[in-house]
């Protein structure tokens, strides 16, 4: 409708050293992060901590996700930054009260 | 971006039914919601006072066993679901636009299939009453009652809620999207008129809180429908996590209710005080720490259910402190109210009414926000007083005040005074009629959900008045519909600014235009209005030139659409794969067309806003 969209903002927000660059590394990273993760599994299959430190390499990757590949870091993404974290925050909430005293038991 | 590169296409216009199917105009969604809203609130209210028929006498047999906890579900979960909800979403949609200078909201299409996907699941769920009988395991539909032990009308709670609350969601999205990305030039966020600041909260609270009650809904209907074991401890299912899983919705869901109506009462009490909103930053602040505490506090629904003594405290304290916010917010009305030139329309008695209603309703939550004592009050009619009190005592009230201060704005016309200080004096006495005397028969040991009461044990008196206070609520809302025909029998002859009010919906024609504003408004102050007429102006200072305005096309996709998941929700209960079909085939071929046909809306040209506008100024 009404022409709101602001360009010369837009403009400003992309970083001069914005370029393949990030991706690029990011995706070698992720790549070499899945690998690990299947020579977990491979490798160490008996071990307690595989489930553990597989989460930890998808959190990592989700963070690439959001950040890099997804523009989380650029400006103007304010609000959806806060709308993930807030609901990041209450589902880990959530969780500590299902751990603890789901009751019922 | 309007007006290049498109050619303006003939604008197609609807009329009559076809209209009303099709529309994507907020205004004319926000009548939508408000007339569904209105007729569940009607059906809801009916199962109230047949409720409080049964109830008036000790060991009477008019509705009884079933038929009342039918009564008491369907009165729950249509008040809660179909009738706040929509009226909400109606104020919301008739306002928010028009407060932030804005042609529309950002998704016009969405809109209208959030409305219709909430109708159709209000629709589907009524149903039930002709097919079988209506869901009978309380609005809460506690596992397993309502997993193993209810019958067919459960299925009909499961997936009317479903599609009502995908509607639901939907609309909570379109208003974030709308107040982050389409205020007018110089509308920041801490001059956002109040209203539209608590739509926007509740927005959020929508956006988090509704996947819960989606995810505890699919659960059941696995349950229930596939023979899933979720809340069969039998199997290794848990039926504690569906009162988690529900609370967890339902709890930040009351102050999805309230806190609508705490804006409605911050626009209304400045105007008839003619003074700004004492204390705007504080009453923002309060605003979004009650939308944040709103999840924290879930499990003081479940006291009793055996949490431990670390749980309920934890909970319990949570629970105290958000009477903090809440009362910064009920000083500062009192503060804008103080030395204000106060006029008593029925919008401001309505909002005065609030004050001390809704104080009664927090001053009994936090006594229930007491571990120990809940024990006590659990299950009994004091609970029913306490959430009533904060429900109609609140929000209803707020929303009253609202439609009073707004009809001008959605209708052209202004309601009748007269009739609505009567519709308000009975309302509210029998509000209080109603349900004061009900804190003590929870006191007293009667518990709530069942359906009759011995004679001889002090129960009598306090029911029989809180039936008459039942009946003269019923009359004042009567009072009310009659109000809304004996308006709609005259002309439309409201003037913009009735109400010498201070925000920006009141600087265009009452109705609104089509386009709302002919050239978006520039915001010079907090009361964007209210600046302009201290400084002298007659008008806004327009922050663009009058141009063509560019529209979304009428779409009536949005009502195949939710027709389509309407037919799937039968197929669901009846496990006919067919309609399943039927129901997906529509939905899915609606989102096709949707997606691969361009749909580039329509212009309205200058002439045509030059003369609209000069019209609206004759």
């Amino acid at each position: 409708m009404t022409a709101h969209a602001n360009h010369s903002e837009e403009n400003k927000s992309l970083r001069p050293q914005e370029g393949p660059k990030r991706h690029i590394i990011t995706f070698i990273v992720s790549i070499f992060l899945t690998a690990l993760a299947f020579f977990a599994v491979a490798y160490m299959p008996e071990s307690p901590f595989v489930i553990p430190f597989i989460v930890l390499i998808g959190l990592i990757q989700a963070g690439f996700q959001l950040y890099v590949w997804m523009h989380l870091d650029q400006k103007g993404h304010e609000f959806p930054t806060l709308g993930i974290w807030m609901g990041v925050f209450f589902v880990a909430a959530f969780i500590i009260v299902f751990i603890y005293w789901l009751g019922g038991y | 971006m309007a007006g290049h590169g498109h050619v303006a296409h003939s604008p197609k216009r609807h009329t009559g039914l076809m209209d009303w199917l099709t529309t994507v105009d907020h205004k004319k969604i926000g009548i939508l919601y408000l007339v569904a809203g209105g007729f569940f609130f009607l059906l809801g209210g009916l199962e109230a006072i047949l409720i409080r028929i049964q109830l008036m006498y000790p060991d009477s047999k008019i509705f009884i066993g079933a038929t009342f906890n039918e009564l008491t579900t369907m009165h729950g979960t249509t008040m809660i679901f179909l009738a706040a909800m929509p009226v909400i979403f109606a104020l919301m949609n008739a306002v928010v636009p028009l407060q932030i200078g804005a042609r529309d909201v950002a998704f016009p299409f969405l809109n209208s299939l959030g409305f219709w996907l909430f109708f159709m699941g209000g629709l589907l769920l009524n149903t039930s009453w002709f097919l079988g009988g209506a869901p009978d395991a309380g609005w809460t539909a506690y596992a397993p009652l309502s997993s193993a032990f209810s019958g067919r009308g459960v299925d009909f709670y499961v997936l009317g809620l479903q599609i009502a609350g995908i509607g639901t969601w939907l609309g909570g999205i379109n208003f974030l999207v709308t107040i982050i990305n389409m205020r007018a030039p110089g509308l920041s966020f801490m001059r956002l008129p109040m209203f539209t600041w608590t739509a926007f909260i509740t927005s959020t609270l929508v956006l988090f809180a509704f996947p819960a009650i989606t995810v505890s809904l699919v659960l059941l209907m696995f349950d229930r429908l596939f023979g899933a074991n979720f809340f069969d401890a039998a199997a290794g299912g848990n039926e504690v996590i569906w009162e988690h899983l529900f609370w967890i919705f339902g709890h930040p869901e009351v102050y999805i209710l309230i806190l609508p109506a705490f804006g409605v009462i911050s626009e209304v009490m400045p105007t008839f005080s003619k003074k700004r909103l004492f204390g705007y930053s504080a009453m923002v602040f309060s605003t979004v720490l009650i939308g944040f505490l709103g999840f924290m506090v879930w499990a003081h629904h479940m006291f009793t259910v055996g949490l431990g003594p670390v749980a309920n405290a934890i909970f319990g304290v949570a629970t105290m402190l958000i009477a903090i916010p809440t009362g910064i917010k009920i000083f500062n009305w009192l503060f804008t109210l103080w030395g204000g030139h106060i006029r008593f329309t029925t919008a401001m008695l309505y909002a005065v009414g609030f004050i001390p209603t809704f104080v009664i309703g927090g001053m009994t939550g936090v006594m229930l926000a007491i571990p120990t004592a809940d024990y006590q009050y659990h299950d009994t009619y004091f609970v029913i007083a306490h959430f009533h009190y904060v429900i109609v005592g609140g929000m209803v009230l707020g929303l009253f005040s609202g439609l009073y201060y707004w009809w001008p704005k959605m209708f052209g016309r202004m309601l009748n005074e007269t009739l609505g200080k009567w519709n308000f004096w009975t309302f509210f006495i029998g509000f209080h009629l109603t349900f004061f005397p009900q804190h003590f028969l929870g006191l007293l040991g009667m518990p709530r959900r069942v359906f009759t009461y011995q004679a001889g044990v002090g129960l009598e008196s306090m029911n029989f008045i809180s039936t008459i206070g039942a009946f003269l609520m019923g009359v004042g809302f009567i009072i009310f519909i009659w109000n809304v025909i004996v308006t709609n029998s005259k002309k439309k002859d409201a003037p913009a600014d009735p109400w010498d009010a201070r925000t920006l919906e009141w600087t265009i024609a009452s109705p609104a235009p089509e386009y709302n504003f002919a050239q978006t408004p520039l915001v010079r102050g907090l009361d964007a209005l209210w600046t302009e007429k201290m400084a002298g102006n007659k008008k806004m200072t327009p922050a663009e030139p009058l141009g063509e305005i560019h529209m979304p096309s009428a779409s009536i996709l949005p009502f195949l659409m939710s027709v389509g998941l309407f037919i799937a929700g039968y197929g669901f209960i009846y496990h006919m794969y067919v309609l399943i079909g039927v129901g997906a085939v529509i939905v899915v071929s609606c989102m096709f067309t949707r997606s691969f046909k361009d749909d580039p809306g329509w212009h309205v040209p200058i002439d045509e806003v030059e003369r609209t506008e000069k019209e609206a100024r004759a």
